[in-house]
């Protein structure tokens, strides 16, 4: 018998300082994780770790990239945030922002009549219109057909996959490309400024900001906000308080849907200048973005953070791919270690657990 | 039947929640063959005190005694083993499974392949035995609640409890299943079994138990033999030696007729019909009670009536106009309030603040919102006043109302709907579950309402309540209307008779209207 007892209780909702606290925790613990799979591969643990930290947080170019790709996280994740408010599981971030690209696409490939300046304002109103219409399917059709928006979701994200192969094989091959399948790079109208020295596309990155902050404004002082909250939290009490929970959830989903057509906007403008496979467009941006959304536990300013954060996960596994020669894989198994602990994180912030000495009868 | 079970002594047990205490100090002894009450107000740590006995919390302090011999009590399969077991108010069978099947879940000698196979002549011959029976092969998602709850007892029975912890067991029972619930208990006890009754009916306490445990702020306030007490005096034990239960309060004058209900008809969630031609009246200034047994089409009468479900057939008109097709919102507008009958689920958002739910249904207009944008130190005001004015108790105005009390979640609704002087007031089972005062609390600003010159619908269970406030008494079983009962003429045996379908002798039931 042992003589300590382990007992494991609910908590009520951990403060600021101690959720922080576990979640560094989680992160450190996380390393620690990565570093013991590095080892059995034969790696020095602490060179891949300082690698990788070098690669993402630790240089100048590693930061440049962080924030590279925090762009599309952070405008992803605050678009999800009022999706998972209303409690709809969107998991089709990814092919709102491929139908984002592909809308931008469509106007930076026809801009000859279009004066120069409005160039890029249309790019970005097309590519907000066709995120929120590629997410507005699947809200539809879950209020007007009872269609689960899991699946649904997730199967529009290969749709508009494969309907970006298709034109960047087909239709919108260019003829300048050299055979490969991609669009004609945009004109120079059409190409989004960087930050000298980098890739950072700053329009992109103010308007994911200004996306955040508007997602918290609207969460907690409009009477919107109030609307999509109170049809998520209950249904039934949203009817008798006179909302239209469907009409306020779709809503809400097409404008987060909208948020991840612009991060599409600025891949395609900011990076890559043409459109080409949907899996260079995107490395799962839509997907990382929903776990960052709820590492942020929901928070859209919070989420800037998780989004750089993971961002540099990202980079950081890249970092060590190029630089000590691993294979592929092991950039996932240490995101996958990172990631795992944080959830796993989780059950420390909703439990307390105490270890008390049996009292002895 | 075993008789393993002799007595179960509680001494000094405590249990505190982060700093607070909930139960402190109590001690008392049940022995076999004994059913004693448990009563105390809403949060008085009923709910705790019970869940340390069949472990599910594990009490900080104390001791509990079986036999006489200490046990420990970590899970509720210990709980078992010591002879505990406990029926909840909110059954946990499972609906799809049979009822065999339902007993057979986490029953530990139920055998890995077949396991109804061997409990049936075992279970048959308890619910016999017992005057429990219920059909072993029905799914237990169909059985009626009275059904369903035979099941849980003779459930935790197979599972060895002689010690029934009955949590508010006939808040789901019509009458007639009330007399034939005590009368098997009444066998159970015979053969040895001990039942701890929670319940806030008061009268049955008196009935059923030779003795009654009154807690009150987590302390054991008294242990009291029934013998010689009668209600006033019971109701007096538990809410201490404040205000007692006001009598009747009954105004027979009303002015005009303010909603006009015509051949309503409407279907449940599942499409079947709910309510069928439904037709009466209420004036201003009266309270109109709605009797009847759980699940006859008071819900979806309310839901009608609220705007929130659409009638198939039939008329509303409130003040003279049509409302029939008018959603929820502009109903309240016109001065329609409602307290529906599920306050966690239609009344309230737990995960929203106390300030959030205060303004639940008049976020969107002034002087809460201006153009879109919610004015945060308006709603925070009228919060404030609120929670003040309603005796709402809660931490702060940002707490989640997931943490406050049944009771104090029903006030804030009320006080929420209420607040408004509204011309009509739709309230189902507005003091459901709640402690005497706070019941009294939520009726008071019912007849406060009524006296302001609003007309009441009240849909309740409660029958005392209905004859203690209402002018006029309909009943409802299968959807309809069986009569209408004018003051003073009201008789309770016609209503219990309605209720249970039987048309009295006196005649039959004629929608009366309101002269």
């Amino acid at each position: 018998m042992s003589r300590f007892r382990i007992s494991i209780t609910r908590r009520s909702e951990p403060g600021r300082w101690f959720a922080a606290g576990t979640v560094c925790a989680a992160i450190g613990f996380g390393f620690v994780l990565a570093g013991c799979l590095f080892a059995l591969g034969g790696v020095n643990p602490l060179t891949a770790i300082a690698r990788i930290i070098m690669g993402s947080f630790g240089s100048l170019y590693g930061l440049k990239e962080t924030l590279t790709k925090s762009i599309p996280l952070i405008l992803c994740s605050s678009g999800l945030i009022l999706a998972f408010r209303a409690r709809f599981w969107n998991i089709g971030a990814e092919g709102q922002l491929l139908a984002g690209a592909v809308g931008a696409t469509f106007i930076a490939l026809r801009s000859d009549g279009i004066p120069g300046s409005l160039v890029i304002p249309a790019m970005f109103v097309a590519g907000a219109v066709c995120g929120a219409f590629w997410a507005w399917i699947p809200g539809i059709l879950r209020f007007r057909l009872g269609v689960n928006e899991v699946i649904s979701t997730l199967m529009l994200n290969y749709i508009i996959a494969e309907f970006v192969q298709y034109l960047v094989y087909g239709p919108w091959k260019g003829s300048q490309q050299f055979g490969f399948p991609y669009t004609d790079n945009f004109h120079a109208d059409a190409v989004l400024t960087t930050f000298p020295g980098s890739r950072i596309h700053l329009v992109t990155l103010g308007i994911a900001l200004i996306c955040a902050a508007l997602v918290w404004m609207v969460m907690h002082h409009t009477t919107f906000g109030f609307s999509v909250r109170a049809a998520g939290e209950s249904s039934g009490a949203a009817r008798y308080a006179g909302i239209h929970a469907g009409r306020v959830t779709v809503a809400a989903v097409a404008i987060g849907g909208a948020m991840a057509g612009l991060a599409g906007v600025g891949e395609v403008a900011g990076i890559h200048h043409h459109l080409s496979y949907p899996w260079s467009i995107s490395s799962g941006y839509g997907y990382t973005a929903i776990i960052a959304a709820w590492l942020a536990r929901l928070n859209p300013l919070t989420a800037i953070l998780s989004s750089i954060f993971l961002s540099g996960i990202l980079v950081g596994g890249d970092t060590i791919q190029t630089a000590m020669n691993l294979p592929a894989a092991t950039v996932n198994v240490f995101n996958g270690a990172i990631l795992f602990s944080l959830i796993g994180s989780e059950f420390f912030m909703s439990y307390r657990i105490r270890i008390q000495p049996k009292v002895v009868p | 039947m075993p008789s393993e079970f002799r007595s179960l002594c509680v001494e000094s047990l405590s249990k505190s929640f982060s700093g607070v205490n909930v139960v402190r100090d109590v001690s008392f002894r049940i022995e076999a063959g004994q059913a004693v009450g448990l009563i105390g107000e809403n949060g008085a740590g009923k709910t705790t005190l019970m869940n340390c006995l069949t472990g599910m919390y594990r009490p900080d302090k104390g001791i509990i005694r079986i036999n006489d011999d200490r046990a420990e009590i970590r899970r509720s399969r210990d709980a078992f083993a010591f002879g505990i077991g406990m029926v909840h108010q909110h059954f946990m069978l499972v609906p799809t499974l049979s009822v065999l099947e339902n007993i057979a879940l986490g029953l530990e000698r139920s055998t890995v392949f077949r396991p109804v196979r061997t409990l049936r002549d075992e279970f048959l011959q308890l619910s016999r035995r017992f005057g429990l029976d219920v059909d072993p092969d029905v799914a237990a998602g169909e059985l009626a609640p009275g059904e369903q709850q035979r099941v849980e007892i003779v459930r935790i029975l197979m599972r060895g409890a002689r010690l029934l912890i009955l949590d508010e067991p006939t808040s789901v029972l019509s009458p007639s299943e009330t007399d034939s619930f005590f009368g098997s208990l009444r066998r159970l006890i015979s053969e040895g079994c001990a039942v701890l009754l929670v319940s806030h009916k008061l009268d049955e306490i008196l009935t059923f138990c030779s003795r009654v445990l009154v807690l009150r702020h987590g302390r054991l306030d008294g242990d009291f033999s029934t013998d010689g007490m009668d209600m006033r005096t019971i109701t007096e034990k538990m809410i201490g030696d404040e205000e007692t239960v006001q009598g009747s309060r009954i105004v027979s004058e009303s002015g005009p007729v303010i909603l006009e209900v015509r051949d309503l008809t409407a279907r449940n969630d599942r499409g079947i019909p709910a309510i069928q031609g439904i037709t009466f009246e209420v004036c201003r200034g009266e309270i109109f009670g709605i009797a009847g047994i759980s699940g006859n089409g008071q819900r979806e009468l309310a839901a009608v009536l609220a705007g929130v479900r659409e009638a198939e057939r039939g008329m509303i008109r409130f003040d003279g106009e049509d409302i029939t097709r008018v959603g929820p919102r502009e109903r309240l507008e016109r001065g329609i309030a409602c307290i529906p009958e599920d306050r966690l689920h239609e009344g309230s958002i737990g995960g929203m603040s106390v300030g959030e739910n205060a303004v639940l249904r008049s976020f969107y207009r002034a002087p809460f919102a201006r153009s879109g944008w919610i004015r945060k130190t308006a709603v925070r005001s009228f919060a404030r006043s609120l929670t003040e004015r309603f005796a709402v108790v809660t931490p702060s105005i940002d707490t989640p109302v997931r943490w406050l009390s049944g009771g104090n979640i029903q006030k804030l609704i009320a006080g929420r709907e209420l607040s408004g002087s509204p011309r009509m007031v739709i309230a189902s089972h507005p003091t459901y579950g709640l402690d005497v005062r706070a019941a009294e609390a939520v009726r008071s600003m019912l007849l406060h309402c009524r006296d302001e010159g609003g007309g009441v619908v009240l849909l309740s269970e409660d029958l005392d309540e209905l004859l203690e406030i209402s002018s006029r008494i309909a009943v409802i079983f299968r959807g309809r209307l069986m009569g209408i009962m004018n003051h003073p003429d009201i008789d309770r045996q016609t209503i219990g008779l309605w209720m249970t379908g039987v048309t009295s002798s006196v005649g039959p039931p004629r929608p009366t209207a309101h002269t």
